[in-house]
């Protein structure tokens, strides 16, 4: 399926995971590497790209991040960045992060890939192991020997 | 029953452990991005998935040791195991090794010495400070295989041991620090010496001790038949661990090491 707008933009649409399409510009879509090289392989010309990993939720987020970053070219790099950080802010919520992150990287999006890994790495920073296992749910399959074993072996990192 | 179900719920989206389902290759992406320290060390008390993670992203390692008299097999024990678990690290940024003789007949195991310089030489170190303190001043001599092709080594701080081999290659070193070193004195080494020189021609900065003057001095011949090895030197310190100060040292500099090394007096 392709539409051009009366601005003369091709339009491509998307499918998430649960079957929500989407359409937008191909010149946003394509901030995608991964949806880049499957229009360039010609998957775009017949109905829309499925993508099976990403929800509709997350591609809709997802879509909102590239559409800024495609008509922000020559904008000052500062209004970016405070949109980027008010973007990861709306998002604060670690799941949604985590999974704006798989979908980064399923969809090659480099760009946001580093935002969202910058922003996790911020969470972690100055946490205590067990404040970040509560963060992100981790569960902690150390037996307490095996645990203090590893703290031993790091002892020497941490003077 | 509303309340069972509400509690039911909880409980399975708190089993869900979002962070580990992401893709290793995600997990390293945002290790890569915290500092190094205790943060990045921290993670591997996190579970066994994360356990080994962090070692990746080791850029700096610093060994001190052994701690008191009769520790020495503790200490080879500790530093053996720590190369070998970052034995996946790509690169090393800084490494310093200090090694304490704190026994009359305690000597570093050459074995010991030659896995860390190895070690640290095989990942393209940056900057390396390898300090052997022996208060006998019995100083050490360095295998010479680590050293050839080591091409990154930018910044080196010798103490304690005779001069680096002579079949050295440090040609990006740009300061090069030689403390407490007998690294001349003995006559058949004045001539690594001379070799070693003509492969610091890179460096910017050498610091040497007053006796490695005084060696040089010894072998006038050597000084008015080769050329200066140096082209981009900027500072020559002489060091003044047996001198009251830089000046002291300066003095006593003559006018044909100065010729030979390149200096200019007022640089100095």
């Amino acid at each position: 399926m392709s539409i051009t707008t009366e601005n003369n933009e091709k339009m491509i649409t998307l499918m998430s995971s649960d079957g929500e399409e989407f359409v937008v510009e191909e010149a946003v879509a394509a901030q995608s590497q991964t949806i880049k090289h499957l229009i360039e392989d010609g998957c775009s010309t017949e109905g829309s790209i499925p993508l099976p990993n990403v929800t509709g939720r997350v591609l809709s987020e997802v879509i909102q991040y590239c559409k800024k970053h495609s008509s922000s070219d020559d904008k000052e790099e500062k209004e970016l960045e405070a949109w980027d950080a008010e973007f990861v802010k709306a998002a604060d919520d670690h799941v949604a992060l985590t999974d704006l992150m798989m979908a980064a990287n399923f969809l090659d999006i480099k760009g946001l890939l580093d935002l969202v890994a910058q922003t996790l790495a911020n969470m972690i920073t100055g946490k205590s192991p067990e404040e970040v296992r509560r963060m992100w749910n981790i569960k902690n399959d150390f037996t307490p020997e095996e645990a203090e074993k590893v703290r031993k072996e790091n002892q020497w990192a941490f003077e | 029953m509303e309340k069972k179900k509400g509690k039911k719920v909880k409980v399975e989206q708190g089993s869900v452990d979002r962070l580990s389902e992401l893709p290793e290759e995600i997990l390293l992406r945002i290790l890569s991005l915290l500092d190094e320290g205790e943060t990045l060390l921290r993670t591997s008390l996190l579970s066994r998935q994360w356990k080994n993670l962090w070692r990746f992203f080791v850029r700096n390692l610093s060994f001190g040791g052994p701690e008191e008299s009769g520790g020495e097999e503790c200490f080879h024990k500790t530093v053996s195991t720590t190369l070998e678990q970052l034995r996946h690290v790509p690169k090393i940024g800084k490494f310093e090794f200090t090694y304490h003789c704190r026994r009359p007949e305690s000597t570093i195991h050459p074995y010991l010495m030659s896995s860390v310089l190895r070690f640290a030489l095989s990942r393209h170190v940056d900057h390396l400070v390898f300090n052997l303190i022996d208060h006998r001043k019995w100083y050490t001599g360095l295998p010479h295989s680590p050293f050839t092709g080591c091409s990154s080594l930018k910044s080196l701080l010798l103490g304690g041991c005779t001069t680096l081999p002579s079949q050295a290659e440090v040609h990006a070193l740009e300061e090069c620090t030689f403390e407490e070193s007998k690294v001349f004195y003995e006559g058949r080494r004045v001539e690594s010496l001379f070799k070693l020189l003509q492969g610091l021609g890179n460096a910017e900065s050498v610091t040497l001790s007053p006796t490695s003057i005084q060696a040089v001095l010894r072998f006038p011949e050597n000084l008015e038949n080769q050329p200066s090895p140096f082209s981009r030197l900027k500072h020559l310190v002489v060091s003044a661990s047996s001198h009251e100060g830089k000046a002291s040292g300066y003095l006593e500099i003559p006018d044909k090491v100065m010729n030979y090394l390149e200096v200019a007096p007022m640089c100095h």
